[in-house]
Protein backbone atom coordinates (compact mmCIF):
# COMPACT_ATOMS: atom_id res chain seq x y z
CA UNK A 1 0.00 0.00 0.00
CA UNK A 2 1.41 3.12 -1.10
CA UNK A 3 0.32 6.08 0.44
CA UNK A 4 2.18 8.67 0.60
CA UNK A 5 3.67 9.84 -2.70
CA UNK A 6 0.35 11.45 -3.83
CA UNK A 7 0.54 14.46 -0.86
CA UNK A 8 4.25 15.49 -2.29
CA UNK A 9 4.21 14.71 -6.22
CA UNK A 10 3.40 17.01 -9.12
CA UNK A 11 1.11 19.16 -7.70
CA UNK A 12 0.80 22.72 -8.84
CA UNK A 13 1.83 25.31 -6.00
CA UNK A 14 -1.23 27.16 -6.51
CA UNK A 15 -3.25 24.23 -5.03
CA UNK A 16 -1.01 24.03 -1.37
CA UNK A 17 -2.97 26.22 0.54
CA UNK A 18 -6.21 24.90 1.12
CA UNK A 19 -4.90 21.96 0.78
CA UNK A 20 -2.02 22.02 3.51
CA UNK A 21 -3.56 23.59 6.09
CA UNK A 22 -6.03 20.34 5.11
CA UNK A 23 -3.24 18.06 5.60
CA UNK A 24 -1.22 19.81 8.55
CA UNK A 25 -4.49 19.48 10.64
CA UNK A 26 -5.03 15.83 9.60
CA UNK A 27 -1.01 15.41 10.43
CA UNK A 28 -1.76 16.99 13.76
CA UNK A 29 -4.25 14.23 14.85
CA UNK A 30 -2.42 11.86 13.54
CA UNK A 31 0.57 12.16 15.33
CA UNK A 32 -1.31 11.96 18.70
CA UNK A 33 -3.22 8.62 17.59
CA UNK A 34 -0.48 7.22 16.83
CA UNK A 35 1.70 7.77 19.61
CA UNK A 36 -0.56 5.22 20.98
CA UNK A 37 -0.26 3.35 17.80
CA UNK A 38 3.42 3.45 17.23
CA UNK A 39 3.50 3.20 13.62
CA UNK A 40 3.54 6.04 10.91
CA UNK A 41 4.04 6.33 7.45
CA UNK A 42 7.05 8.03 6.67
CA UNK A 43 5.64 11.32 5.11
CA UNK A 44 3.06 11.38 7.56
CA UNK A 45 6.07 10.87 10.31
CA UNK A 46 8.49 13.40 8.83
CA UNK A 47 5.78 15.92 9.11
CA UNK A 48 4.50 15.35 12.33
CA UNK A 49 7.79 14.77 14.11
CA UNK A 50 9.63 18.14 14.81
CA UNK A 51 5.85 19.59 15.18
CA UNK A 52 4.98 19.11 18.61
CA UNK A 53 7.42 20.56 21.15
CA UNK A 54 6.69 19.41 24.57
CA UNK A 55 8.42 15.74 23.26
CA UNK A 56 11.76 17.80 22.82
CA UNK A 57 11.21 19.72 25.79
CA UNK A 58 10.43 16.86 28.11
CA UNK A 59 12.52 14.23 27.15
CA UNK A 60 15.75 15.84 27.46
CA UNK A 61 18.03 16.20 24.55
CA UNK A 62 17.10 15.19 21.20
CA UNK A 63 18.75 12.43 19.91
CA UNK A 64 18.51 11.83 15.67
CA UNK A 65 17.14 8.52 16.55
CA UNK A 66 13.36 8.41 17.69
CA UNK A 67 12.70 8.40 21.50
CA UNK A 68 11.60 4.59 22.63
CA UNK A 69 7.87 4.81 22.99
CA UNK A 70 7.93 1.84 25.06
CA UNK A 71 9.56 2.35 27.80
CA UNK A 72 8.03 5.95 27.76
CA UNK A 73 4.19 4.48 28.20
CA UNK A 74 4.60 1.16 29.45
CA UNK A 75 7.70 -0.11 30.98
CA UNK A 76 8.07 2.80 33.84
CA UNK A 77 4.38 3.93 34.25
CA UNK A 78 4.21 6.63 36.83
CA UNK A 79 1.67 6.01 38.89
CA UNK A 80 3.29 2.24 40.22
CA UNK A 81 6.94 3.77 40.65
CA UNK A 82 7.21 7.42 40.81
CA UNK A 83 10.32 8.76 39.21
CA UNK A 84 12.62 9.61 42.07
CA UNK A 85 13.04 13.61 41.86
CA UNK A 86 17.23 13.78 41.67
CA UNK A 87 18.01 15.83 44.97
CA UNK A 88 20.52 17.97 45.15
CA UNK A 89 21.82 16.57 48.44
CA UNK A 90 22.33 12.69 48.85
CA UNK A 91 18.98 11.11 49.54
CA UNK A 92 19.39 10.19 53.47
CA UNK A 93 19.63 6.39 52.95
CA UNK A 94 23.21 7.46 51.60
CA UNK A 95 26.11 7.20 53.63
CA UNK A 96 27.65 10.71 54.00
CA UNK A 97 30.97 10.73 52.93
CA UNK A 98 31.85 11.67 57.17
CA UNK A 99 32.77 8.64 58.29
CA UNK A 100 31.24 9.45 61.50
CA UNK A 101 27.09 8.55 59.50
CA UNK A 102 28.77 5.11 58.19
CA UNK A 103 26.79 2.89 61.20
CA UNK A 104 25.99 -0.31 59.03
CA UNK A 105 27.92 -1.48 56.46
CA UNK A 106 27.26 -4.98 55.17
CA UNK A 107 30.09 -7.54 55.74
CA UNK A 108 29.79 -10.72 54.39
CA UNK A 109 32.32 -13.78 53.81
CA UNK A 110 33.83 -13.62 50.45
CA UNK A 111 34.62 -17.33 50.31
CA UNK A 112 33.31 -18.60 46.90
CA UNK A 113 29.84 -19.53 46.78
CA UNK A 114 29.10 -21.86 43.56
CA UNK A 115 25.22 -22.15 43.64
CA UNK A 116 23.65 -19.94 41.44
CA UNK A 117 20.30 -18.21 41.57
CA UNK A 118 17.96 -20.64 40.72
CA UNK A 119 14.74 -19.61 39.01
CA UNK A 120 11.85 -22.01 40.00
CA UNK A 121 9.31 -19.85 38.69
CA UNK A 122 10.69 -19.85 34.85
CA UNK A 123 7.93 -20.08 32.54
CA UNK A 124 6.26 -23.11 31.01
CA UNK A 125 3.43 -21.97 29.41
CA UNK A 126 2.09 -18.97 27.81
CA UNK A 127 -2.09 -18.91 26.90
CA UNK A 128 -4.06 -15.70 25.06
CA UNK A 129 -7.37 -17.09 25.00
CA UNK A 130 -8.69 -14.24 23.03
CA UNK A 131 -7.11 -15.29 20.38
CA UNK A 132 -6.44 -18.62 20.88
CA UNK A 133 -2.65 -18.93 21.61
CA UNK A 134 -1.43 -21.82 24.21
CA UNK A 135 2.15 -22.87 23.26
CA UNK A 136 4.72 -24.53 25.52
CA UNK A 137 7.96 -22.39 26.78
CA UNK A 138 11.13 -23.42 27.69
CA UNK A 139 14.37 -21.43 28.76
CA UNK A 140 16.34 -20.02 25.64
CA UNK A 141 19.45 -17.32 26.10
CA UNK A 142 21.26 -15.51 23.31
CA UNK A 143 22.01 -17.30 19.66
CA UNK A 144 25.85 -16.68 18.32
CA UNK A 145 25.06 -13.61 16.27
CA UNK A 146 24.26 -12.47 19.75
CA UNK A 147 19.70 -12.07 19.30
CA UNK A 148 17.81 -13.67 21.25
CA UNK A 149 17.44 -17.41 21.03
CA UNK A 150 14.13 -18.82 19.72
CA UNK A 151 13.17 -22.38 19.90
CA UNK A 152 13.55 -23.62 16.43
CA UNK A 153 9.85 -24.79 15.88
CA UNK A 154 6.58 -21.80 15.83
CA UNK A 155 5.11 -24.41 18.22
CA UNK A 156 7.49 -23.30 21.26
CA UNK A 157 8.09 -20.07 22.69
CA UNK A 158 11.45 -19.34 24.17
CA UNK A 159 12.22 -17.55 27.79
CA UNK A 160 15.17 -15.35 28.34
CA UNK A 161 16.52 -17.06 30.83
CA UNK A 162 18.91 -14.02 31.74
CA UNK A 163 15.96 -11.91 32.15
CA UNK A 164 13.17 -11.67 35.30
CA UNK A 165 10.70 -14.83 35.73
CA UNK A 166 6.95 -13.61 36.12
CA UNK A 167 7.46 -14.44 40.42
CA UNK A 168 10.14 -11.29 40.41
CA UNK A 169 9.35 -8.32 41.81
CA UNK A 170 10.91 -5.99 39.36
CA UNK A 171 12.63 -6.63 35.33
CA UNK A 172 10.48 -7.56 32.05
CA UNK A 173 9.46 -11.40 31.76
CA UNK A 174 10.51 -11.62 28.10
CA UNK A 175 8.53 -14.72 25.92
CA UNK A 176 9.29 -14.89 22.20
CA UNK A 177 8.55 -17.11 19.14
CA UNK A 178 9.08 -17.67 15.35
CA UNK A 179 6.07 -16.10 13.81
CA UNK A 180 6.29 -18.64 10.73
CA UNK A 181 9.26 -21.47 9.76
CA UNK A 182 9.74 -22.63 6.09
CA UNK A 183 8.83 -26.60 7.69
CA UNK A 184 6.02 -25.30 9.51
CA UNK A 185 4.47 -22.24 8.07
CA UNK A 186 2.69 -20.00 10.54
CA UNK A 187 2.32 -20.58 13.62
CA UNK A 188 0.40 -19.59 16.80
CA UNK A 189 2.08 -16.64 17.30
CA UNK A 190 1.32 -15.03 13.97
CA UNK A 191 -2.40 -14.26 15.80
CA UNK A 192 -0.47 -11.82 18.27
CA UNK A 193 -1.50 -9.33 15.82
CA UNK A 194 -5.10 -10.00 16.99
CA UNK A 195 -4.27 -9.52 20.45
CA UNK A 196 -5.72 -5.72 21.93
CA UNK A 197 -5.40 -3.88 25.14
CA UNK A 198 -6.93 -5.47 28.20
CA UNK A 199 -6.71 -9.17 26.72
CA UNK A 200 -5.85 -11.61 29.47
CA UNK A 201 -1.90 -13.23 29.67
CA UNK A 202 -1.67 -16.26 31.27
CA UNK A 203 2.01 -17.51 32.07
CA UNK A 204 2.43 -21.02 34.18
CA UNK A 205 5.50 -21.40 35.53
CA UNK A 206 7.78 -24.68 36.46
CA UNK A 207 6.29 -25.11 40.08
CA UNK A 208 2.43 -24.77 38.43
CA UNK A 209 1.73 -21.05 39.61
CA UNK A 210 -0.06 -19.49 37.28
CA UNK A 211 0.68 -15.98 36.60
CA UNK A 212 -2.28 -13.19 34.58
CA UNK A 213 -1.07 -10.60 33.04
CA UNK A 214 -3.16 -7.98 31.47
CA UNK A 215 -2.27 -6.81 27.96
CA UNK A 216 -0.99 -2.90 27.72
CA UNK A 217 -0.20 -2.46 24.41
CA UNK A 218 0.70 -4.06 20.96
CA UNK A 219 2.81 -2.03 18.42
CA UNK A 220 5.16 -3.14 15.44
CA UNK A 221 8.42 -1.62 15.47
CA UNK A 222 11.25 -1.88 13.06
CA UNK A 223 13.55 -4.46 14.29
CA UNK A 224 16.85 -2.37 13.87
CA UNK A 225 14.97 0.26 16.10
CA UNK A 226 13.93 -2.58 18.98
CA UNK A 227 14.59 -0.79 22.19
CA UNK A 228 16.02 -3.70 23.31
CA UNK A 229 17.56 -2.52 26.67
CA UNK A 230 13.73 -1.70 28.11
CA UNK A 231 12.22 -4.04 26.78
CA UNK A 232 14.87 -6.39 28.39
CA UNK A 233 15.18 -4.63 31.30
CA UNK A 234 15.71 -5.77 34.43
CA UNK A 235 15.30 -3.31 37.42
CA UNK A 236 11.77 -1.19 36.07
CA UNK A 237 8.38 -2.50 37.16
CA UNK A 238 7.66 -6.47 36.60
CA UNK A 239 6.09 -6.74 32.77
CA UNK A 240 5.53 -9.40 30.51
CA UNK A 241 6.94 -8.71 26.61
CA UNK A 242 5.83 -10.99 24.33
CA UNK A 243 7.92 -10.63 21.02
CA UNK A 244 7.63 -12.43 17.39
CA UNK A 245 8.40 -11.24 13.63
CA UNK A 246 5.97 -9.18 12.02
CA UNK A 247 5.41 -6.58 8.85
CA UNK A 248 6.68 -6.30 5.52
CA UNK A 249 8.69 -8.97 4.89
CA UNK A 250 11.82 -9.17 2.24
CA UNK A 251 13.30 -12.75 0.87
CA UNK A 252 16.75 -11.45 2.24
CA UNK A 253 16.69 -9.31 5.17
CA UNK A 254 13.50 -11.22 6.55
CA UNK A 255 10.52 -9.53 8.37
CA UNK A 256 10.92 -5.77 9.11
CA UNK A 257 9.29 -5.49 12.18
CA UNK A 258 8.82 -7.34 15.54
CA UNK A 259 5.43 -7.68 17.38
CA UNK A 260 5.91 -6.03 20.27
CA UNK A 261 3.66 -7.13 23.06
CA UNK A 262 3.83 -5.40 26.55
CA UNK A 263 1.23 -6.68 29.43
CA UNK A 264 1.86 -6.10 32.76
CA UNK A 265 0.35 -8.33 36.04
CA UNK A 266 -3.41 -8.63 36.35
CA UNK A 267 -3.81 -8.25 40.43
CA UNK B 1 9.29 1.76 2.78
CA UNK B 2 10.77 2.36 6.28
CA UNK B 3 8.26 3.31 8.61
CA UNK B 4 9.36 5.21 11.84
CA UNK B 5 8.35 5.72 15.16
CA UNK B 6 7.37 7.95 16.87
CA UNK B 7 7.27 9.23 20.69
CA UNK B 8 4.38 11.50 21.01
CA UNK B 9 2.45 12.86 23.35
CA UNK B 10 3.05 14.60 26.78
CA UNK B 11 2.59 11.40 28.86
CA UNK B 12 5.39 9.54 27.00
CA UNK B 13 7.81 12.06 27.48
CA UNK B 14 6.90 12.85 31.27
CA UNK B 15 7.69 9.25 31.87
CA UNK B 16 11.03 9.49 30.05
CA UNK B 17 11.91 11.85 32.19
CA UNK B 18 11.58 9.28 34.78
CA UNK B 19 14.07 6.95 33.04
CA UNK B 20 16.82 9.58 34.09
CA UNK B 21 19.38 7.79 36.84
CA UNK B 22 18.79 9.86 39.82
CA UNK B 23 22.17 12.18 39.77
CA UNK B 24 23.74 11.40 43.02
CA UNK B 25 23.79 7.83 42.14
CA UNK B 26 25.65 8.53 38.96
CA UNK B 27 28.02 11.23 40.76
CA UNK B 28 29.35 9.09 43.37
CA UNK B 29 31.53 6.32 43.89
CA UNK B 30 31.60 2.95 45.55
CA UNK B 31 34.13 1.66 47.75
CA UNK B 32 34.34 -1.90 48.67
CA UNK B 33 36.64 -3.53 51.24
CA UNK B 34 38.58 -6.82 51.35
CA UNK B 35 40.33 -8.04 54.40
CA UNK B 36 42.86 -10.19 52.83
CA UNK B 37 45.88 -10.78 55.26
CA UNK B 38 45.29 -13.68 57.21
CA UNK B 39 45.24 -14.49 61.05
CA UNK B 40 44.74 -10.56 61.66
CA UNK B 41 41.11 -8.94 62.64
CA UNK B 42 41.21 -5.06 62.28
CA UNK B 43 39.78 -1.84 62.77
CA UNK B 44 39.45 0.49 59.70
CA UNK B 45 39.66 3.59 59.93
CA UNK B 46 38.55 6.29 57.58
CA UNK B 47 39.45 9.81 57.17
CA UNK B 48 40.28 9.34 61.26
CA UNK B 49 37.08 7.87 62.53
CA UNK B 50 36.78 3.86 63.33
CA UNK B 51 34.04 2.04 60.14
CA UNK B 52 34.52 -1.12 60.40
CA UNK B 53 34.96 -3.13 63.66
CA UNK B 54 36.76 -6.92 64.17
CA UNK B 55 37.20 -7.19 60.12
CA UNK B 56 37.66 -10.48 60.09
CA UNK B 57 40.00 -12.35 57.41
CA UNK B 58 38.67 -13.30 54.27
CA UNK B 59 35.01 -10.76 54.76
CA UNK B 60 34.28 -8.27 52.37
CA UNK B 61 32.60 -4.90 53.29
CA UNK B 62 30.56 -2.62 51.55
CA UNK B 63 29.82 -1.06 49.36
CA UNK B 64 30.17 2.30 50.79
CA UNK B 65 28.86 5.27 48.79
CA UNK B 66 30.69 8.57 48.80
CA UNK B 67 31.29 11.33 47.21
CA UNK B 68 34.19 12.03 45.14
CA UNK B 69 37.45 13.33 46.48
CA UNK B 70 40.49 11.06 48.67
CA UNK B 71 39.77 9.07 51.96
CA UNK B 72 42.48 8.38 54.34
CA UNK B 73 42.11 5.08 55.06
CA UNK B 74 44.56 3.46 58.26
CA UNK B 75 44.28 -0.15 59.36
CA UNK B 76 44.68 -1.07 62.77
CA UNK B 77 44.73 -4.02 65.32
CA UNK B 78 40.64 -4.42 66.25
CA UNK B 79 41.70 -3.17 70.01
CA UNK B 80 43.57 -0.11 69.31
CA UNK B 81 42.51 2.52 70.46
CA UNK B 82 42.45 4.76 67.61
CA UNK B 83 44.75 4.89 63.90
CA UNK B 84 47.81 6.36 65.66
CA UNK B 85 49.28 2.74 64.83
CA UNK B 86 48.12 1.42 61.76
CA UNK B 87 49.29 -1.74 60.96
CA UNK B 88 48.53 -0.82 57.43
CA UNK B 89 48.64 2.64 56.19
CA UNK B 90 47.32 5.18 56.35
CA UNK B 91 46.81 5.28 52.66
CA UNK B 92 45.39 8.08 50.63
CA UNK B 93 42.15 6.45 48.58
CA UNK B 94 41.47 8.91 45.58
CA UNK B 95 37.76 8.35 44.46
CA UNK B 96 36.20 9.58 41.42
CA UNK B 97 32.65 10.40 40.62
CA UNK B 98 30.68 7.01 39.01
CA UNK B 99 33.90 4.30 39.82
CA UNK B 100 33.69 1.38 41.18
CA UNK B 101 36.98 0.55 44.28
CA UNK B 102 37.82 -2.63 45.77
CA UNK B 103 40.28 -1.44 48.50
CA UNK B 104 41.86 -4.58 49.29
CA UNK B 105 43.97 -5.00 53.06
CA UNK B 106 46.66 -7.81 51.81
CA UNK B 107 50.05 -9.03 51.86
CA UNK B 108 52.60 -8.60 49.35
CA UNK B 109 54.78 -10.60 47.26
CA UNK B 110 57.16 -11.17 50.22
CA UNK B 111 54.40 -11.10 53.09
CA UNK B 112 54.46 -7.62 54.07
CA UNK B 113 50.96 -6.33 54.91
CA UNK B 114 50.00 -3.55 52.41
CA UNK B 115 46.88 -1.69 50.33
CA UNK B 116 45.62 -2.18 47.36
CA UNK B 117 43.41 0.16 45.50
CA UNK B 118 41.58 -1.51 42.66
CA UNK B 119 38.84 -0.12 39.86
CA UNK B 120 36.50 -2.52 39.20
CA UNK B 121 35.43 -3.02 35.68
CA UNK B 122 31.48 -2.30 35.68
CA UNK B 123 31.29 -1.56 31.95
CA UNK B 124 28.20 -3.31 30.08
CA UNK B 125 28.38 -6.87 29.37
CA UNK B 126 27.52 -8.64 26.14
CA UNK B 127 23.94 -10.60 26.25
CA UNK B 128 24.79 -13.85 27.65
CA UNK B 129 28.02 -13.31 29.35
CA UNK B 130 29.56 -11.85 32.56
CA UNK B 131 32.95 -10.74 33.41
CA UNK B 132 35.62 -12.57 35.68
CA UNK B 133 38.07 -10.19 37.19
CA UNK B 134 41.49 -12.45 38.84
CA UNK B 135 43.23 -10.56 41.25
CA UNK B 136 46.48 -11.98 42.42
CA UNK B 137 46.93 -10.37 46.08
CA UNK B 138 48.79 -13.28 47.77
CA UNK B 139 52.40 -13.88 49.22
CA UNK B 140 53.35 -15.81 46.17
CA UNK B 141 55.18 -15.41 43.11
CA UNK B 142 53.57 -15.16 39.92
CA UNK B 143 50.52 -17.63 39.43
CA UNK B 144 48.23 -19.10 36.22
CA UNK B 145 44.68 -18.90 36.79
CA UNK B 146 43.00 -22.36 35.21
CA UNK B 147 39.67 -22.82 34.38
CA UNK B 148 38.82 -26.30 33.67
CA UNK B 149 42.49 -27.16 34.19
CA UNK B 150 43.41 -24.86 31.24
CA UNK B 151 44.98 -21.94 31.83
CA UNK B 152 43.32 -19.10 30.80
CA UNK B 153 45.48 -15.77 32.69
CA UNK B 154 49.43 -16.69 32.42
CA UNK B 155 51.93 -15.17 34.92
CA UNK B 156 50.06 -13.11 37.19
CA UNK B 157 51.56 -10.99 39.82
CA UNK B 158 50.79 -9.62 42.74
CA UNK B 159 48.84 -6.82 42.62
CA UNK B 160 47.98 -7.47 39.70
CA UNK B 161 44.40 -7.99 38.31
CA UNK B 162 43.22 -9.80 34.30
CA UNK B 163 39.34 -9.76 32.97
CA UNK B 164 37.84 -11.60 30.74
CA UNK B 165 34.18 -11.67 29.88
CA UNK B 166 32.90 -15.26 29.40
CA UNK B 167 29.58 -17.03 28.54
CA UNK B 168 27.34 -17.22 31.57
CA UNK B 169 28.11 -20.54 33.31
CA UNK B 170 30.11 -22.38 36.31
CA UNK B 171 33.54 -22.44 35.88
CA UNK B 172 36.14 -24.78 37.61
CA UNK B 173 38.85 -22.10 38.99
CA UNK B 174 42.16 -22.94 39.97
CA UNK B 175 45.37 -21.44 41.11
CA UNK B 176 48.87 -22.60 40.05
CA UNK B 177 52.37 -21.56 40.22
CA UNK B 178 53.20 -20.11 36.91
CA UNK B 179 53.69 -22.21 33.95
CA UNK B 180 52.36 -25.26 36.44
CA UNK B 181 49.27 -26.35 36.25
CA UNK B 182 48.82 -28.20 39.50
CA UNK B 183 46.78 -25.65 41.92
CA UNK B 184 47.79 -24.15 44.95
CA UNK B 185 44.48 -22.85 45.54
CA UNK B 186 41.18 -24.79 44.04
CA UNK B 187 39.56 -25.97 42.09
CA UNK B 188 36.94 -24.30 43.40
CA UNK B 189 33.54 -23.61 41.10
CA UNK B 190 32.95 -20.14 40.43
CA UNK B 191 29.44 -18.95 38.80
CA UNK B 192 30.17 -16.03 36.20
CA UNK B 193 26.90 -15.04 35.97
CA UNK B 194 25.03 -13.08 33.02
CA UNK B 195 25.69 -9.66 33.39
CA UNK B 196 27.33 -9.90 36.65
CA UNK B 197 31.62 -9.58 37.25
CA UNK B 198 32.53 -12.06 39.20
CA UNK B 199 35.76 -10.47 40.92
CA UNK B 200 38.11 -13.52 42.35
CA UNK B 201 40.90 -12.79 44.74
CA UNK B 202 44.05 -15.18 45.17
CA UNK B 203 45.24 -14.41 48.96
CA UNK B 204 46.76 -15.81 52.05
CA UNK B 205 50.18 -16.71 51.78
CA UNK B 206 51.96 -19.16 50.32
CA UNK B 207 54.59 -20.13 52.66
CA UNK B 208 52.01 -20.07 55.51
CA UNK B 209 50.31 -22.48 53.28
CA UNK B 210 47.13 -20.47 53.87
CA UNK B 211 46.12 -19.46 50.09
CA UNK B 212 42.33 -18.98 49.67
CA UNK B 213 40.10 -17.74 47.08
CA UNK B 214 38.03 -14.97 47.66
CA UNK B 215 34.88 -13.44 45.74
CA UNK B 216 33.24 -10.83 45.39
CA UNK B 217 30.01 -9.80 42.68
CA UNK B 218 28.96 -6.66 41.22
CA UNK B 219 25.70 -6.96 39.61
CA UNK B 220 23.83 -4.95 37.14
CA UNK B 221 26.28 -4.96 33.91
CA UNK B 222 23.68 -6.68 31.55
CA UNK B 223 23.17 -5.45 28.07
CA UNK B 224 19.81 -6.67 25.89
CA UNK B 225 20.52 -9.36 23.07
CA UNK B 226 20.95 -7.64 19.50
CA UNK B 227 17.61 -8.21 18.35
CA UNK B 228 14.56 -10.75 18.05
CA UNK B 229 14.85 -12.45 14.37
CA UNK B 230 11.65 -14.58 14.88
CA UNK B 231 10.13 -15.47 11.35
CA UNK B 232 11.68 -16.47 8.30
CA UNK B 233 8.83 -17.61 5.80
CA UNK B 234 7.25 -14.19 5.21
CA UNK B 235 3.83 -15.94 5.60
CA UNK B 236 2.75 -13.69 8.22
CA UNK B 237 0.14 -10.56 6.36
CA UNK B 238 2.28 -7.35 6.49
CA UNK B 239 0.44 -6.07 8.43
CA UNK B 240 -3.15 -3.81 8.11
CA UNK B 241 -3.58 -0.34 9.33
CA UNK B 242 -4.55 -0.24 12.53
CA UNK B 243 -8.09 1.24 12.96
CA UNK B 244 -7.38 5.01 13.74
CA UNK B 245 -4.67 5.08 11.10
CA UNK B 246 -6.31 3.80 8.54
CA UNK B 247 -9.59 6.16 9.22
CA UNK B 248 -7.88 9.09 9.09
CA UNK B 249 -5.53 8.16 5.82
CA UNK B 250 -8.81 7.16 3.71
CA UNK B 251 -9.96 10.37 4.86
CA UNK B 252 -6.73 12.58 4.25
CA UNK B 253 -7.02 9.81 0.45
CA UNK B 254 -10.56 11.38 0.10
CA UNK B 255 -9.48 15.26 0.26
CA UNK B 256 -6.83 14.62 -1.51
CA UNK B 257 -9.40 12.94 -4.50
CA UNK B 258 -11.63 15.62 -4.04
CA UNK B 259 -9.21 18.18 -4.37
CA UNK B 260 -6.90 17.02 -7.70
CA UNK B 261 -10.68 16.80 -9.68
CA UNK B 262 -10.94 20.22 -9.36
CA UNK B 263 -7.40 20.69 -10.94
CA UNK B 264 -6.97 20.21 -14.74
CA UNK B 265 -6.61 16.97 -16.56
CA UNK B 266 -3.21 17.66 -17.06
CA UNK B 267 -1.71 17.74 -13.82
CA UNK B 268 -3.37 14.68 -12.83
CA UNK B 269 -1.74 12.62 -15.39
CA UNK B 270 1.09 13.64 -13.69
CA UNK B 271 0.68 11.53 -10.58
Amino acid sequence: MNLSPTSRSGRPLGAAGPLASLVVGLMTVIGLGCAAVGVLPPSLADAAGPAPSQTSELAGPQTSEPASPLSALDLRPTPRTPAQPAPEKPVPSVPEPDPASLPDIRVVDAAPRSERSSKAAQPVRMRIAAVDLDVGVRPTGVAKDGSMELPDTVRRAGWYRFGATPSERSGTTVIAAHVDTRSEGLGPFARLTSARRGDRIIVTDRSGDEHAYRLLSRRQIDRTRLPVDDLFDRDGPPRLVVLTCGGAYDARSGYRDNVVVIAEPDR
Amino acid sequence: MRRRILAIGAAAALALSGLAVPAHAADQAQLSVLHGVPGLTVDVYVNGERTLNNFKPGSLAGPLKLDEGTYTVAITAADAEDDSDPAIGPIDLKLASGKNYTAVAHLEENGDPTATLFTNDTSKTDAGQGRLTVRHVAAAPAVDILAGGDPVVEGLKNPDEASLDLDASTIEAAVAAAGTTEPVIGPADVAVEEGVLTIAYAWGSLDDENLKLATQTISGLHSGPGGVHAGEAGLAPSGALPGVLAALVIGLAGALLVRRSAQPAATRSTS
